[in-house]
Formats: C-alpha cells, sequence, structure tokens
C-alpha cells in the first residue's frame, strides 16, 4: 500500500497519478483502436474527453444536490477543486446520458464504438485495480494464505490483485477476438459478460462489509444480472442475424 | 419463427449455472461468518483508538467518546494548510458543537515546537480540545503521511470519511458532518 509518493517537498497522492496514467494510456489506445473500427479517432477522442468531463461536472452537481442548503451559503464551493466534494457514481452514471447526446449528435455508429473502447477500458481497469491497491481500498477478506497481504488490522486476500490477474486472460480473449469477424458491438458485449464473469467469482473475496445486504454481496448479484441479460441480447442479436440471412436466401 | 431461448448457446446456460451456484455458496458462506470488524485508518474500520492529553492536562480517550459525531484533524503550527483551515474547523464546531460534535485537533508535538502550538492556538482564537501527540502514536496509528490529515468518525466509532492534505473548505467540513448525521 503506497497512499501518497514524497517527492522533496511534494506529497503526491499515488492512487490519482496511477488513475491519471490509466486515462493517458486508454486514450492512446482509443486512438489506434479506432483507426482498427474505421472511426474518426477524433470523435472518440471527443466523446472520451466529454465523458470525462461530464463525470466531473455531473459528480459535482449530484453532491451539490445532496447538500444544497451548504452549497447555498458557499456558493463559490460549487467550483471548489476538492475531490472529495464529489459523488463520482452518480457522476459516471449521468455522463452516460451526455456520451449517449453526443454519439447520436454525431451520428456514430455505437456499436462500433462500443468495440473500439473495449480493449481501453480493459487497460484502464488494470490501472484502476493498481490504484486501489495503492489507497488499500476495495480490501479483500481476512486470510491466511502464504500470498495474502498485511492491510487494515489482518492479514488479507489481495483483491486488487486477484482482479488484475483475472483481467489479463480477458485481454488476451479480447485481443483474439478482435482478429474475429464478429457482428459490431459482439466484442464490446463478450468482453463485459467475461469481466462479469470475474467479479461473480472474485468478489467472493471481497472484505468489505458495506458491500453486504444481509448476506447478499450488491456487486455479485449485479454482475451475474448483467451476464444473464448479455446472454439475452447475445441470443436476441443471433436470432436477427438468422432473420437476415434466411431473407437474403429466400429473395 | 424460432424463439429466442434456442439460440442461447449450452456454454452460457452452463456459466451462468455455475456462476449461480457460485453466489448461492458465498450467501452461505457470508451467512456462517459473522463480519468482523477490526480497527484500523480506514473508511467503514473502528477508529484506532488513542488516549492524549489538551493543553490544560485534561485526558481523551477516543472509544471513551463514542455516540458523538468526532472529527480527528492531525495537525502541526508549521504546517501551512493546516493554518488555514482552523478557522473553518473553529467556525464549524461553534455551529455543530451542541448537536454533539467534537473535534479533536491532535497537534504532531514531537514535529512542532510547544510555545508555537500555543501562540497560533491563542492567535486564532481556537475553542476546541488541542490534543499534544509528544511520540507520535496517533500519527503512528492513523498512518498519517501527509499534513493536514482529517477523520470523520460517526456515532457508532467507524471512519466515515478521510480527508488527507488541506486547506479544508467549510462547505466541505459541514457536508462531511451532514453525513455523519444521517
Amino acid at each position: 500500500m503506497f497512499p501518497i509518493l514524497n517527492i522533496g517537498p511534494l506529497a503526491i497522492q499515488t492512487p490519482g497519478l496511477l488513475i491519471i496514467i490509466g486515462i493517458y494510456i486508454s486514450i492512446l489506445a482509443v486512438e489506434k483502436q479506432s483507426k482498427r473500427y474505421a472511426l474518426n479517432a477524433n470523435d472518440v477522442s471527443n466523446l472520451i474527453f466529454l465523458y470525462l468531463i461530464s463525470t466531473i461536472i455531473m459528480g459535482r452537481l449530484a453532491y451539490v444536490f445532496q447538500f444544497p442548503s451548504i452549497f447555498y451559503e458557499n456558493p463559490l464551493s460549487i467550483f471548489s477543486i476538492s475531490p472529495s466534494l464529489f459523488d463520482f457514481t452518480s457522476g459516471l452514471i449521468l455522463a452516460l446520458l451526455v456520451a449517449m447526446v453526443f454519439i447520436q449528435k454525431k451520428k456514430l455508429p455505437l456499436q462500433r464504438v462500443l468495440d473500439s473502447l473495449s480493449l481501453p477500458l480493459l487497460i484502464f481497469l488494470i490501472f484502476l485495480f493498481l490504484a486501489l491497491f495503492a489507497s488499500g481500498n476495495f480490501y479483500g477478506k481476512p486470510s491466511s494464505l502464504a500470498w495474502s497481504i498485511t492491510l487494515w488490522g489482518t492479514t488479507r486476500h489481495p483483491l486488487q490483485i486477484y482482479y488484475i490477474i483475472g483481467l489479463i486472460p480477458v485481454i488476451a480473449i479480447n485481443i483474439y477476438l478482435s482478429k474475429k469477424k464478429l457482428i459490431p458491438g459482439q466484442l464490446f458485449f463478450r468482453t463485459v459478460f467475461y469481466v462479469a464473469i470475474l467479479v461473480v467469482f472474485l468478489d467472493f473475496f471481497n472484505g468489505n462489509p458495506n458491500n453486504l445486504i444481509l448476506t447478499v454481496n450488491l456487486l455479485q448479484i449485479i454482475a451475474w444480472l448483467v451476464m444473464i441479460l448479455l446472454v439475452f441480447v447475445n441470443a436476441k442479436s443471433k436470432k436477427k442475424m438468422d432473420e437476415v440471412s434466411n431473407v437474403n436466401l429466400n429473395s | 419463427m424460432k424463439p429466442i431461448f434456442n439460440k442461447i448457446s449450452l456454454f452460457s446456460l452452463l456459466l451462468i449455472f455455475l456462476t449461480s451456484v457460485w453466489v448461492l455458496f458465498t450467501i452461505a458462506t457470508n451467512q456462517e461468518k459473522s463480519v468482523e470488524i477490526y480497527s484500523a485508518p480506514q473508511k467503514g474500520f473502528i477508529a484506532p483508538d488513542f488516549v492524549l492529553n489538551d493543553l490544560s492536562g485534561n485526558e481523551y480517550q477516543l472509544s471513551n467518546l463514542k455516540g458523538n459525531m468526532i472529527i480527528v484533524n492531525v495537525w502541526a503550527s508549521w504546517c501551512k494548510p493546516c493554518q488555514y483551515e482552523m478557522p473553518a474547523l473553529q467556525k464549524i464546531y461553534e455551529k455543530y458543537k451542541d448537536r454533539g460534535l467534537i473535534l479533536l485537533a491532535v497537534n504532531n508535538t514531537y514535529q512542532d515546537n510547544y510555545a508555537d502550538v500555543l501562540d497560533f492556538v491563542s492567535e486564532n482564537n481556537l475553542t476546541f480540545p488541542i490534543l499534544l501527540d509528544l511520540d507520535g502514536f496517533v500519527s503512528t496509528q492513523y498512518q498519517v503521511q501527509a499534513l493536514p490529515s482529517t477523520f470523520f468518525i460517526d456515532k457508532t466509532g467507524k471512519i466515515s470519511e478521510i480527508i488527507i492534505g488541506g486547506p479544508m473548505s467549510e462547505t466541505l467540513i459541514e457536508s462531511k458532518i451532514k453525513e455523519l448525521e444521517k
């Protein structure tokens, strides 16, 4: 766990630094991938920047709406640079709406855009889990295994490392599938499907009791539902393909 | 027209079955093991206990204050962000002290000058307890790596928020107190 990197008088927050590096490398990957999927690299890069900026703005607005009276007394705080005045979960979800509007307005092919983003997203996840490892967040259950790490009062499963190791075969499958001729959108949905499997299996080791509703792990259930949903999405697109090919054969 | 179910591969069904079994196993395991709560300087954990004296020699033990909303602010008189945020902390303390807020300003005395601490407290008219960490016990227990570091502790004694660095604005402090009040 390395939350702070002390360089001379500077105290750099390592998790933040890793997130920035992750975003940078992912954007480089986006530019490379967009050419592969015959997309305008500028449009896709703009989409990413718009999503990031919208996340920040929406995250702040969501926080302001939770405590309106406090911000009413100090309205300039709306522009504070403090990362603690954000609701990132709401920001990430609401920014998706902004991204969808941008995609519609620019008439970008959604499925191909999603395919081009699948590998960069996996790369970003690796950096996200490295950042979580540095901050000590997203910690595992107590364990006495040989590879357990000492964290927060006891030895624990290195959950963040499990996720990083688990993501490596997902990246390999993504690269393998990207070389095959798939229906647009399939690469993205299959990648999400494999990540969901990873979450279902690995979140068993999650040590955060706040993730539990009674004895049910919320993240695990969400991932399991996403898996089922994607199986139906996949079946539906296969059915549609069959119908199109049948029509072509008949004509 | 074939139903959609015919298009679901056997492999997908197998994966759904296996993950369902795993989820059920997880639920059963979570039922067996009661949730263990450790003491650690991390969100969701019990705040590490300490006993320190204030400037008047009064003893404060963190665990004895359970049931109140507590802010533990680790600071030093030479630290600029600490200096800037102290007036905001004082203002918020005045506003919420009657609603169950306890503010413990833990001075890193082992890295500070006692006379400077006294001067700073009187210059800024600070009325909340200034605790003296003479041997760095709190800094070690709370793994303080940058000043100021602030820990918001809820009524059950669990850490609900950690702010590393500063200066904190009144808005930031007050919004975190509102979260503690929920």
